[in-house]
Protein backbone atom coordinates (compact mmCIF):
# COMPACT_ATOMS: atom_id res chain seq x y z
CA UNK A 1 0.00 0.00 0.00
CA UNK A 2 1.04 3.42 -1.02
CA UNK A 3 1.67 6.36 1.56
CA UNK A 4 -1.82 7.80 3.12
CA UNK A 5 -2.62 10.70 2.90
CA UNK A 6 -5.04 12.71 4.74
CA UNK A 7 -7.46 13.33 2.17
CA UNK A 8 -7.16 9.04 2.15
CA UNK A 9 -8.82 8.84 5.48
CA UNK A 10 -11.71 11.76 5.16
CA UNK A 11 -12.69 9.56 2.40
CA UNK A 12 -12.65 6.28 3.94
CA UNK A 13 -14.94 7.92 6.65
CA UNK A 14 -16.46 9.89 4.41
CA UNK A 15 -17.63 6.09 2.94
CA UNK A 16 -18.39 5.02 6.38
CA UNK A 17 -18.16 7.00 9.40
CA UNK A 18 -16.82 4.55 12.10
CA UNK A 19 -13.19 3.53 13.06
CA UNK A 20 -12.60 0.15 14.72
CA UNK A 21 -10.75 0.85 17.63
CA UNK A 22 -8.62 -3.01 18.91
CA UNK A 23 -6.91 -4.33 21.62
CA UNK A 24 -6.91 -7.64 21.28
CA UNK A 25 -6.68 -10.38 18.59
CA UNK A 26 -10.68 -10.82 18.17
CA UNK A 27 -10.79 -7.61 17.87
CA UNK A 28 -8.83 -7.32 15.28
CA UNK A 29 -10.04 -10.45 13.14
CA UNK A 30 -13.20 -8.68 13.66
CA UNK A 31 -12.16 -5.12 12.67
CA UNK A 32 -10.54 -6.44 9.29
CA UNK A 33 -14.06 -8.16 8.31
CA UNK A 34 -15.75 -5.77 9.40
CA UNK A 35 -16.76 -2.37 7.36
CA UNK A 36 -14.72 -0.26 8.97
CA UNK A 37 -12.42 1.46 6.70
CA UNK A 38 -9.97 2.73 9.12
CA UNK A 39 -8.47 0.59 12.34
CA UNK A 40 -7.12 1.98 15.10
CA UNK A 41 -4.48 -0.40 16.97
CA UNK A 42 -4.06 0.58 20.78
CA UNK A 43 -2.83 -2.07 22.05
CA UNK A 44 0.07 -4.88 21.49
CA UNK A 45 4.14 -4.74 20.92
CA UNK A 46 4.80 -1.76 19.21
CA UNK A 47 8.15 -3.73 18.24
CA UNK A 48 6.17 -6.27 16.31
CA UNK A 49 3.79 -4.40 15.11
CA UNK A 50 4.27 -5.07 11.20
CA UNK A 51 2.40 -7.92 10.75
CA UNK A 52 -0.61 -6.78 12.19
CA UNK A 53 -0.15 -3.21 9.82
CA UNK A 54 -0.22 -5.90 6.94
CA UNK A 55 -2.63 -7.60 7.58
CA UNK A 56 -4.53 -4.14 8.18
CA UNK A 57 -3.61 -3.76 5.33
CA UNK A 58 -4.13 -6.27 3.10
CA UNK A 59 -8.05 -6.04 4.26
CA UNK A 60 -7.88 -2.69 2.41
CA UNK A 61 -7.88 -0.61 5.82
CA UNK A 62 -6.27 1.96 6.98
CA UNK A 63 -3.65 1.69 10.08
CA UNK A 64 -3.51 3.78 13.10
CA UNK A 65 -0.86 3.43 15.49
CA UNK A 66 -1.47 5.11 19.05
CA UNK A 67 2.03 5.54 19.88
CA UNK A 68 1.24 6.05 23.59
CA UNK A 69 -0.48 3.45 24.44
CA UNK A 70 1.40 0.46 22.50
CA UNK A 71 4.13 -1.25 24.36
CA UNK A 72 7.89 -1.04 23.56
CA UNK A 73 7.83 2.29 21.62
CA UNK A 74 8.47 5.76 22.95
CA UNK A 75 6.80 8.44 22.26
CA UNK A 76 9.65 10.46 20.52
CA UNK A 77 10.90 10.94 16.91
CA UNK A 78 13.17 7.75 16.76
CA UNK A 79 9.28 5.86 18.27
CA UNK A 80 7.19 7.16 15.30
CA UNK A 81 9.93 6.34 12.95
CA UNK A 82 9.69 3.23 13.79
CA UNK A 83 6.22 3.13 13.41
CA UNK A 84 6.59 4.19 9.76
CA UNK A 85 9.14 2.06 8.85
CA UNK A 86 6.38 -1.12 10.38
CA UNK A 87 3.79 0.54 7.49
CA UNK A 88 1.86 2.74 9.72
CA UNK A 89 -0.61 5.43 8.10
CA UNK A 90 -1.08 7.35 11.02
CA UNK A 91 0.12 7.93 14.29
CA UNK A 92 -2.23 8.75 17.25
CA UNK A 93 -0.72 10.80 20.44
CA UNK A 94 -2.27 12.97 23.28
CA UNK A 95 1.36 14.57 23.33
CA UNK A 96 2.34 17.68 20.55
CA UNK A 97 6.12 16.33 20.40
CA UNK A 98 5.06 12.79 19.35
CA UNK A 99 2.58 14.33 16.80
CA UNK A 100 5.23 16.90 15.35
CA UNK A 101 7.47 13.84 14.55
CA UNK A 102 4.42 12.13 12.82
CA UNK A 103 3.95 15.25 10.53
CA UNK A 104 7.95 14.95 10.03
CA UNK A 105 7.75 11.01 9.05
CA UNK A 106 5.59 11.97 6.43
CA UNK A 107 2.37 10.16 8.20
CA UNK A 108 -0.84 11.16 8.97
CA UNK A 109 -0.82 13.18 12.61
CA UNK A 110 -4.02 12.51 14.43
CA UNK A 111 -3.65 13.92 18.20
CA UNK A 112 -6.04 13.53 20.82
CA UNK A 113 -7.97 16.05 22.72
CA UNK A 114 -8.64 15.02 26.22
CA UNK A 115 -11.73 16.48 27.43
CA UNK A 116 -11.76 16.55 31.09
CA UNK A 117 -12.21 19.98 32.08
CA UNK A 118 -12.55 23.33 30.85
CA UNK A 119 -8.82 23.78 31.28
CA UNK A 120 -7.53 20.93 30.16
CA UNK A 121 -9.75 21.27 26.84
CA UNK A 122 -7.98 25.18 26.93
CA UNK A 123 -4.45 23.25 27.12
CA UNK A 124 -4.98 20.66 24.53
CA UNK A 125 -6.25 23.32 22.00
CA UNK A 126 -3.33 25.35 22.26
CA UNK A 127 -0.74 22.26 22.35
CA UNK A 128 -3.30 21.01 18.94
CA UNK A 129 -2.52 24.84 17.66
CA UNK A 130 1.44 24.30 17.95
CA UNK A 131 1.42 20.58 16.67
CA UNK A 132 -0.85 21.31 13.74
CA UNK A 133 -1.82 17.48 13.33
CA UNK A 134 -4.21 16.39 10.15
CA UNK A 135 -7.42 15.13 12.59
CA UNK A 136 -8.15 15.31 15.90
CA UNK A 137 -10.07 13.19 18.30
CA UNK A 138 -11.24 14.09 20.86
CA UNK A 139 -12.10 11.72 24.14
CA UNK A 140 -14.31 11.63 25.85
CA UNK A 141 -16.42 11.80 22.55
CA UNK A 142 -19.70 10.61 23.52
CA UNK A 143 -19.67 13.94 25.17
CA UNK A 144 -19.14 15.89 21.82
CA UNK A 145 -22.40 17.78 21.98
CA UNK A 146 -21.94 19.59 25.19
CA UNK A 147 -18.47 20.51 24.57
CA UNK A 148 -18.64 21.42 20.61
CA UNK A 149 -18.96 25.25 21.75
CA UNK A 150 -15.74 25.25 23.59
CA UNK A 151 -13.82 23.37 20.63
CA UNK A 152 -15.10 23.80 17.02
CA UNK A 153 -14.43 26.99 16.70
CA UNK A 154 -11.10 26.90 17.68
CA UNK A 155 -10.42 24.03 16.03
CA UNK A 156 -9.61 23.83 11.79
CA UNK A 157 -9.14 20.12 11.37
CA UNK A 158 -11.63 17.46 11.13
CA UNK A 159 -12.70 15.83 14.15
CA UNK A 160 -13.11 12.37 15.20
CA UNK A 161 -14.97 11.35 18.63
CA UNK A 162 -14.11 8.70 20.39
CA UNK A 163 -14.68 7.16 24.17
CA UNK A 164 -17.94 5.63 25.53
CA UNK A 165 -19.34 6.11 21.33
CA UNK A 166 -22.16 2.78 22.38
CA UNK A 167 -24.92 2.64 19.97
CA UNK A 168 -25.84 3.82 16.63
CA UNK A 169 -27.68 6.57 18.33
CA UNK A 170 -24.76 7.90 19.73
CA UNK A 171 -22.64 8.05 16.32
CA UNK A 172 -25.60 10.28 14.44
CA UNK A 173 -25.85 12.68 17.31
CA UNK A 174 -21.97 12.81 17.44
CA UNK A 175 -22.40 13.15 13.65
CA UNK A 176 -24.66 16.03 13.75
CA UNK A 177 -22.81 17.48 16.52
CA UNK A 178 -19.76 18.29 14.45
CA UNK A 179 -17.65 15.14 14.36
CA UNK A 180 -16.59 13.65 10.88
CA UNK A 181 -16.37 9.82 11.93
CA UNK A 182 -16.51 8.21 15.70
CA UNK A 183 -13.42 5.77 16.54
CA UNK A 184 -14.97 2.55 18.69
CA UNK A 185 -14.39 -0.56 20.42
CA UNK A 186 -18.24 -1.33 20.06
CA UNK A 187 -17.47 -4.61 17.40
CA UNK A 188 -21.60 -4.19 15.80
CA UNK A 189 -20.74 -0.51 14.96
CA UNK A 190 -17.90 -1.80 13.01
CA UNK A 191 -20.91 -3.07 10.47
CA UNK A 192 -23.54 -0.82 11.00
CA UNK A 193 -22.46 2.39 12.11
CA UNK A 194 -26.04 4.55 11.94
CA UNK B 1 -18.48 24.34 60.94
CA UNK B 2 -16.80 27.75 60.70
CA UNK B 3 -14.26 28.14 57.92
CA UNK B 4 -12.99 26.00 55.48
CA UNK B 5 -11.09 23.24 57.77
CA UNK B 6 -12.51 20.57 59.47
CA UNK B 7 -13.84 21.22 62.78
CA UNK B 8 -15.36 17.69 63.69
CA UNK B 9 -14.99 14.44 62.97
CA UNK B 10 -18.28 13.68 60.71
CA UNK B 11 -18.07 15.35 57.27
CA UNK B 12 -20.37 15.33 54.34
CA UNK B 13 -19.85 16.30 50.56
CA UNK B 14 -21.63 19.20 50.21
CA UNK B 15 -24.18 18.91 47.16
CA UNK B 16 -22.67 21.41 45.32
CA UNK B 17 -19.24 22.24 44.79
CA UNK B 18 -17.88 25.80 43.02
CA UNK B 19 -14.22 24.63 41.42
CA UNK B 20 -12.56 28.03 42.51
CA UNK B 21 -9.23 29.63 42.71
CA UNK B 22 -10.24 31.67 45.64
CA UNK B 23 -12.34 30.39 48.99
CA UNK B 24 -14.54 32.91 48.71
CA UNK B 25 -18.18 31.79 47.27
CA UNK B 26 -19.98 33.83 45.12
CA UNK B 27 -23.55 34.97 46.56
CA UNK B 28 -25.23 31.35 45.89
CA UNK B 29 -26.66 30.19 48.46
CA UNK B 30 -26.73 26.34 46.83
CA UNK B 31 -23.46 26.35 46.88
CA UNK B 32 -22.13 24.24 49.86
CA UNK B 33 -18.13 24.16 49.38
CA UNK B 34 -15.60 25.50 47.31
CA UNK B 35 -13.32 23.23 45.50
CA UNK B 36 -9.38 24.91 44.83
CA UNK B 37 -7.75 23.63 42.27
CA UNK B 38 -4.57 24.63 39.91
CA UNK B 39 -3.53 27.19 42.73
CA UNK B 40 0.04 27.34 44.83
CA UNK B 41 0.77 25.88 47.93
CA UNK B 42 0.84 29.00 49.86
CA UNK B 43 -2.11 30.19 48.21
CA UNK B 44 -4.41 27.19 49.48
CA UNK B 45 -2.79 27.52 53.06
CA UNK B 46 -4.16 30.90 53.19
CA UNK B 47 -7.34 30.19 51.39
CA UNK B 48 -8.01 27.18 53.61
CA UNK B 49 -7.91 29.59 56.43
CA UNK B 50 -9.77 32.57 55.00
CA UNK B 51 -13.01 30.23 53.71
CA UNK B 52 -16.28 30.39 55.55
CA UNK B 53 -17.39 26.96 53.52
CA UNK B 54 -15.83 23.96 53.35
CA UNK B 55 -12.93 23.82 51.00
CA UNK B 56 -11.84 20.71 49.06
CA UNK B 57 -8.64 20.05 46.90
CA UNK B 58 -7.53 18.67 44.11
CA UNK B 59 -4.32 17.85 45.73
CA UNK B 60 -2.98 16.57 42.14
CA UNK B 61 -2.82 20.42 41.09
CA UNK B 62 -1.01 22.37 43.73
CA UNK B 63 1.71 24.00 42.65
CA UNK B 64 4.58 22.88 45.58
CA UNK B 65 2.66 20.01 46.70
CA UNK B 66 4.22 16.76 46.02
CA UNK B 67 2.44 13.49 45.54
CA UNK B 68 3.39 11.61 48.35
CA UNK B 69 1.90 10.72 52.25
CA UNK B 70 3.94 13.80 53.96
CA UNK B 71 1.41 16.16 51.18
CA UNK B 72 -1.57 14.63 51.89
CA UNK B 73 -0.90 14.61 56.06
CA UNK B 74 -0.06 18.56 55.99
CA UNK B 75 -3.60 19.03 53.69
CA UNK B 76 -5.18 16.74 56.25
CA UNK B 77 -4.20 16.99 59.54
CA UNK B 78 -1.90 20.62 59.16
CA UNK B 79 -4.77 22.79 57.10
CA UNK B 80 -7.66 20.32 58.44
CA UNK B 81 -9.22 20.29 55.32
CA UNK B 82 -12.18 18.16 54.80
CA UNK B 83 -11.94 16.88 51.05
CA UNK B 84 -9.54 15.79 49.39
CA UNK B 85 -9.28 14.65 45.62
CA UNK B 86 -6.24 13.13 44.38
CA UNK B 87 -5.63 10.69 41.06
CA UNK B 88 -3.31 8.71 43.41
CA UNK B 89 -5.26 5.33 44.89
CA UNK B 90 -2.58 5.33 47.57
CA UNK B 91 -2.62 8.19 48.60
CA UNK B 92 -6.67 8.78 48.45
CA UNK B 93 -6.38 5.56 50.72
CA UNK B 94 -3.95 7.35 52.82
CA UNK B 95 -6.49 10.63 53.17
CA UNK B 96 -9.11 8.02 54.06
CA UNK B 97 -7.20 6.70 56.61
CA UNK B 98 -6.80 10.33 58.74
CA UNK B 99 -10.59 10.68 58.47
CA UNK B 100 -11.02 13.33 55.63
CA UNK B 101 -13.28 12.84 52.78
CA UNK B 102 -11.46 11.14 50.37
CA UNK B 103 -12.06 10.54 46.40
CA UNK B 104 -10.07 8.98 43.71
CA UNK B 105 -9.95 10.51 40.50
CA UNK B 106 -10.78 9.12 38.37
CA UNK B 107 -10.66 10.16 34.45
CA UNK B 108 -13.40 8.70 32.15
CA UNK B 109 -11.77 8.86 28.54
CA UNK B 110 -13.06 5.82 27.03
CA UNK B 111 -13.97 1.99 28.39
CA UNK B 112 -10.93 0.75 28.51
CA UNK B 113 -9.16 3.37 30.58
CA UNK B 114 -12.09 3.27 32.61
CA UNK B 115 -11.76 -0.41 33.52
CA UNK B 116 -8.18 0.22 34.50
CA UNK B 117 -8.71 3.28 37.00
CA UNK B 118 -11.44 1.30 38.65
CA UNK B 119 -9.55 -1.86 38.92
CA UNK B 120 -6.89 0.51 41.40
CA UNK B 121 -9.77 2.36 43.07
CA UNK B 122 -8.95 1.15 46.72
CA UNK B 123 -12.78 1.08 47.37
CA UNK B 124 -14.70 2.50 50.43
CA UNK B 125 -13.91 4.68 52.28
CA UNK B 126 -12.39 6.48 49.41
CA UNK B 127 -15.27 7.68 47.09
CA UNK B 128 -14.75 8.58 43.53
CA UNK B 129 -14.15 11.86 41.61
CA UNK B 130 -15.26 11.40 38.00
CA UNK B 131 -13.94 13.46 35.20
CA UNK B 132 -15.45 14.86 33.04
CA UNK B 133 -17.82 15.26 35.37
CA UNK B 134 -20.13 15.14 32.21
CA UNK B 135 -19.35 11.64 31.56
CA UNK B 136 -21.74 9.96 34.60
CA UNK B 137 -24.62 10.06 31.82
CA UNK B 138 -22.97 7.88 29.83
CA UNK B 139 -21.92 5.41 31.77
CA UNK B 140 -23.72 1.91 31.78
CA UNK B 141 -26.06 0.78 34.74
CA UNK B 142 -22.87 -1.51 35.78
CA UNK B 143 -20.34 0.89 35.77
CA UNK B 144 -22.70 3.34 37.65
CA UNK B 145 -23.25 0.64 40.36
CA UNK B 146 -19.51 0.03 41.04
CA UNK B 147 -18.87 3.29 41.35
CA UNK B 148 -17.03 3.72 45.21
CA UNK B 149 -19.53 6.45 47.18
CA UNK B 150 -19.61 9.22 47.81
CA UNK B 151 -19.16 10.22 43.91
CA UNK B 152 -18.18 13.38 42.77
CA UNK B 153 -19.50 14.69 39.40
CA UNK B 154 -16.32 17.20 38.72
CA UNK B 155 -15.52 19.15 35.47
CA UNK B 156 -17.18 20.92 32.31
CA UNK B 157 -20.92 20.88 34.33
CA UNK B 158 -21.86 24.37 32.66
CA UNK B 159 -25.29 24.15 32.67
CA UNK B 160 -28.17 23.65 35.09
CA UNK B 161 -29.55 20.61 32.83
CA UNK B 162 -26.38 18.72 33.22
CA UNK B 163 -26.30 19.11 36.51
CA UNK B 164 -29.34 17.62 37.05
CA UNK B 165 -28.68 14.71 34.77
CA UNK B 166 -25.54 14.39 36.83
CA UNK B 167 -27.60 14.15 40.42
CA UNK B 168 -30.34 11.96 38.08
CA UNK B 169 -27.02 9.56 37.08
CA UNK B 170 -26.30 8.79 41.04
CA UNK B 171 -23.73 11.92 41.87
CA UNK B 172 -23.86 12.69 45.44
CA UNK B 173 -21.94 15.99 44.23
CA UNK B 174 -21.19 18.02 41.43
CA UNK B 175 -18.90 20.69 40.40
CA UNK B 176 -19.79 23.81 39.18
CA UNK B 177 -17.92 27.20 37.91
Amino acid sequence: MSQASPSDFLARFAAFPCGAAVKTGDELDAAVRSRAGAVFLLRGNGLELAPVIRRVHDAGKLAVVHVDLVDGVASDIAGVRWLARSGADAVISSQGQAVRAVRAEGLVAIQRLLCTSGAAIDLALTAVSRSQPHIVELLPGVILPAVADLVLPRLGVPLLAGGFVRSGDDVRRLIAAGALAVTTSERALWNAAG
Amino acid sequence: MERGGLTNATVELPRLLLASRDARPRPDAEIGGVLLHDVGLLDVIRLSAAGTLPVAVDADTVEGLAPDEAAIAFLVERLRLPIVITRRPALAARAGALGCVALLHVHGLDSTGWERAMAAHPGPPVGTAVSPGLILTHLDAEQLRSLPRPVLAYGLIRRSTERDAAFAAGADSVVVS
